[in-house]
């Protein structure tokens, strides 16, 4: 009894003290409540972040949007956060219980539209679209390639049909066609040569590149000229609020990329490079490449504009160049020369219209130049006098293309084409020295005009139709000297056609109409 | 019982043949160089310049799995004149057959070749057209350290660069094909290894102990040795045509030794069909490395076997016009190394445990890689 009459006196002792001691505490802190209300409609705003400094500490507004602290007094700075409102920072002396009314302003921004694609789990079983890798950024910088270094080329040599004809091949073979036989695309611009050094790495810019969509069988109806695959590459739309710089140097190449709004929400820019200028390692490796020079540089620079939001234009400039000079190669005979050097350069230009109707139809217009322009150099011995081979592609097309996306189970397209092919074979220029005889050869001209469509019908869940066309009427302008040869092969002259431009030759083709299901 | 096993083979042949595709689908194809054993080929050039009219005929043959040809010896070799039917015998020398050195053809001239082995198999070429000559007006020399790559030795070796100029004739369309002969103080005309020379060939003394690893034999006279270009030089006056022609390569001499060089450089100027089959045996031989090789196309030559059509013969005989000209190159102040391997001379000495008689000299043999006549241009 004794003992649980002195345990009762215990802890009758230490709740008195615990009374005390708590007394205390409370007597030393104020209250603090925060009520926080919109400006304009005066709503209280609830789960708004405050932050109290210095005691670290904070909490979030109730539904009536109140919070109540109960801290030392002391000099508090509060920092009030919410989403969609400007953040607003509050001093508060806290030598007695106070009351707070902050009023948060919202914060308006304008925001670029923003597009959510999605895909079904089974849309490649269910869609009448076969023989199509689609690869973006993200994918393609997961694969891993040589020193490092992205490449479009590289990478879709691991897809199924795709190959590279050896590691010294300027471009891919994709289901057994040979190199000429794709179609590369860069932002719609023909890329005629689409590697550099020797064909280790692809010309497109790599940092810029949003996408990569490969077409090895019923290539769309929109494009035409190849016959294996159409390999389309795509940069990226800057859509941008700031200023973003990259940059890194490599072994191979070294690259920057720059994307900023020149004119808020109205005109943004994207440009990035890659120049490759490591040649001098070349023969600490391997001795055997030890005059062999290698520099190669490409860009992409992208500017896109918003008139409104109906609008859409944008103009991609691309730029690559190669300079080599090797011995592992045979030289080019009967020209004296100190060396053989190559300069191969490319200039394409995109400019795209993209009109959307409030009926959810757009209109796309494009307009596309591309120029290839490989030359031989030949640097004469004892003097500064480069003798000169040089040939051009120029390309040039116009297209525009109507969408109808309206209903769910029927979509088309249709559109018109127009390329004007002028060719250059080749001119050989002896610079200032006269050791060598000019030839100039005639310049081919060609004129291509192409209508097509293509329709997608769901028809029921279980059958869909997928059909397309694309009519093609092909000029080849004169004049043309045509080789005549005798019954034994041996050539006997040339016979000029068209000499007035008329036209030299005419094809018209279609392609098979599909029908897919 | 024959209508219950029907089904089951052709079930299984059909699953043979399925097996049998997918086989032969994925297994890689080895890949099958059809060399020929027995064949003849036959190199000749007729020439404008005297001293440079040869025929060389050989047989392929395949020893321990090495594909070799070897000379063959014993053959008739006329060189006719088609118009004319003049004929001019050659003579064995080693390793090809010649005529006489003072022998020279003339521009304009046509002639055929008609070679009859040992077996009695006779093989005649087409008859060429010589056509005209192109004078070599100056010829020079630069010595390049890094003169060319050797694959074999992995590194850059030294070397002379042979440079001609000459003026293209503009009235007609040339073909030029370059040769140059080198020549060099033969020191030793024969060094047998692990041997000694005895009646003219190396008597082994594998099983002597007290035997020297090799000897070294003299030549008998003052002797020359005959090296030739490697490399096939072609030129072609598509781009230059009546044009001064500077600076042209023609020819690379390797540092083989420190010892002066007499470098005779052949100008020859043969037909579209000569400088047609020279190019594909350049792009078969010179350019079939590198990532611009050409692809490989069939050597076509102008012999043929006049009573079987379909004997097969390669090479060709060649009717050329050409003018020479030499340069003497002293080498002894090259600070590079030499490639060739210099061994020290090795002479049997009196009292040497040797067979007898004892043996210091060898002959100079006259023939193409070796020469007792005295260059024009060689300089003492």
């Amino acid at each position: 009894m004794g003992r649980i009459k002195s345990k009762k006196i215990k802890y009758g002792l230490l709740m008195f003290f615990a009374f005390l001691f708590s007394d205390g505490i409370l007597a030393q802190q104020n209250t603090l409540t925060l009520s926080i209300t919109d400006s304009e409609t005066k709503d209280p705003l609830s789960s708004v972040t405050i932050l109290i400094d210095p005691c670290s500490c904070g909490g979030i507004t109730n539904d009536s949007g109140l919070l109540t602290k109960r801290l030392k007094p002391d000099s508090y700075t509060l920092i009030i956060e919410y989403l969609g409102y400007r953040k607003e920072t509050v001093k508060v002396v806290l030598d007695k219980n106070k009351t707070l009314n902050v009023l948060m302003e919202a914060e308006e921004e304008q925001l670029s539209e923003i597009i959510v694609l999605a895909k079904k789990r089974n849309q490649n079983v269910e869609s009448t679209q076969m023989g199509v890798f689609e690869l973006n950024a993200r994918d393609l910088i997961k694969i891993p390639t040589a020193l490092g270094e992205f490449d479009v080329l590289r990478s879709i040599t691991l897809l199924a049909g795709v190959n590279n004809t050896g590691d010294v091949s300027n471009g891919v073979s994709i289901r057994g066609g040979s190199l000429d036989q794709n179609l590369m695309l860069y932002e719609s611009a023909p890329v005629f040569n689409p590697t550099h050094l020797f064909g280790l790495f692809s010309v497109f810019t790599p940092d810029v590149i949003s996408g990569v969509n490969i077409y090895q069988a019923n290539i769309p109806a929109k494009y035409g000229g190849r016959i294996a695959s159409v390999v389309d590459v795509k940069v990226k739309n800057p859509y941008t609020d700031r200023l973003k710089i990259e940059g890194g140097i490599g072994v191979i190449s070294s690259r920057f990329t720059i994307s900023t709004p020149i004119i808020r929400d109205k005109l943004m820019l994207l440009a990035g490079g890659r120049v490759g200028f490591t040649d001098f390692l070349f023969p600490l490796l391997i001795p055997r490449l030890k005059n062999t020079k290698a520099n190669f540089s490409d860009s992409t620079v992208k500017l896109l504009y918003l008139p409104n939001e109906n609008n859409q234009l944008t103009y991609t400039h691309f730029y690559s160049k190669d300079f080599y000079q090797l011995d592992l190669i045979s030289s080019i005979e009967n020209i004296v020369s100190s060396s053989n050097q190559y300069d191969f350069g490319t200039s394409n230009h995109t400019l795209r219209w993209l009109h959307g109707f409030k009926n959810n139809t757009n209109l796309v217009g494009t307009l596309v130049h591309s120029s290839y322009l490989p030359k031989n150099l030949f640097p004469e011995i004892d003097s500064s006098n480069v003798i000169q081979f040089e040939s051009q592609i120029q390309y040039t097309s116009a297209q525009f293309e109507y969408k109808d996306n309206r209903k769910d189970e029927f979509d088309y397209y249709a559109g018109v084409q127009f390329n004007q092919y002028n060719i250059n074979p080749g001119s050989l220029d002896p610079g200032s020295g006269n050791s060598i005889i000019p030839v100039d050869l005639n310049k081919e001209k060609s004129q291509e005009f192409s209508f097509f469509t293509n329709f997608n019908w769901n028809l029921s869940k279980r059958l869909s139709v997928s059909s397309g066309i694309r009519l093609t009427h092909f000029s080849l302008l004169g004049p043309y000297d045509q080789g005549v040869y005798n019954e034994d092969g041996f050539f006997e002259g040339i016979n000029t056609i068209a000499s007035n431009e008329s036209v030299a030759k005419l094809y018209k083709s279609r392609t098979p109409f599909r029908i897919k299901l | 019982m024959l209508q219950k096993r029907s089904p089951i083979r052709i079930k299984s042949l059909i699953i043979g043949l399925y097996l049998l595709l997918q086989y032969a689908c994925i297994e890689p194809v080895p890949a099958i160089f059809d060399y020929k054993e027995d064949l003849i080929i036959i190199d000749a050039v007729a020439s404008t310049v005297p001293g440079t009219t040869f025929a060389t005929v050989k047989k392929t043959f395949i020893e321990y799995g090495q594909y070799k040809s070897e000379f063959l010896t014993g053959c008739t070799v006329s060189l006719i004149n088609s118009d004319t039917q003049e004929v001019i015998p050659f003579f064995e020398g080693s390793n090809s057959y010649l005529v006489s050195p003072d022998f020279k053809i003339t521009s304009g001239s046509r002639w055929e070749l008609e070679i009859t082995t040992l077996e009695g198999k006779t093989f005649k070429s087409f008859s060429e057209t010589t056509p005209d000559e192109v004078r070599i007006e100056s010829v020079f020399e630069t010595y390049n350290k890094e003169m060319s790559f050797n694959e074999g030795l992995g590194k850059y070796i030294p070397g002379h660069e042979i440079r001609v100029d000459f003026q293209e004739p503009e009235d007609q369309k040339n073909f030029y094909y370059f040769q140059y002969r080198a020549y060099e103080k033969e020191i030793y005309c024969k060094l047998c290894n692990y041997g000694v020379l005895r009646n003219g060939e190396c008597l082994s003394q594998i099983n002597n102990p007290q035997a020297k690893d090799y000897y070294t034999y003299l030549c008998d006279q003052t002797c020359w040795k005959v090296s030739y270009n490697q490399e096939i030089s072609l030129f072609d006056d598509a781009f230059t045509n009546g044009k001064m022609i500077s600076n042209l390569l023609v020819g690379r001499v390797p540092l083989n030794s420190k010892q002066a060089v007499l470098v005779e450089i052949l100008q020859l100027n043969i037909t579209e069909e000569a400088h047609k089959y020279y190019k594909t045996l350049k792009d078969i031989v010179d350019n079939n490395s590198g990532f611009n090789a050409p692809l490989p196309s069939a050597l076509i030559g102008n012999f043929y076997n006049p009573s079987d059509d379909e004997d097969p013969i390669l090479g060709r005989f060649t009717a050329a016009a050409g003018n020479n000209k030499s340069l003497f190159i002293e080498r002894g102040s090259i600070p590079q190394r030499a490639l060739g391997e210099y061994k020290p001379s090795v002479p049997e000495l009196l009292g040497d445990p040797l067979p007898n008689p004892i043996t210091y000299e060898s002959p100079c043999i006259e023939g193409r890689f070796r020469t007792t006549i005295k260059p024009s241009r060689w300089v003492e």
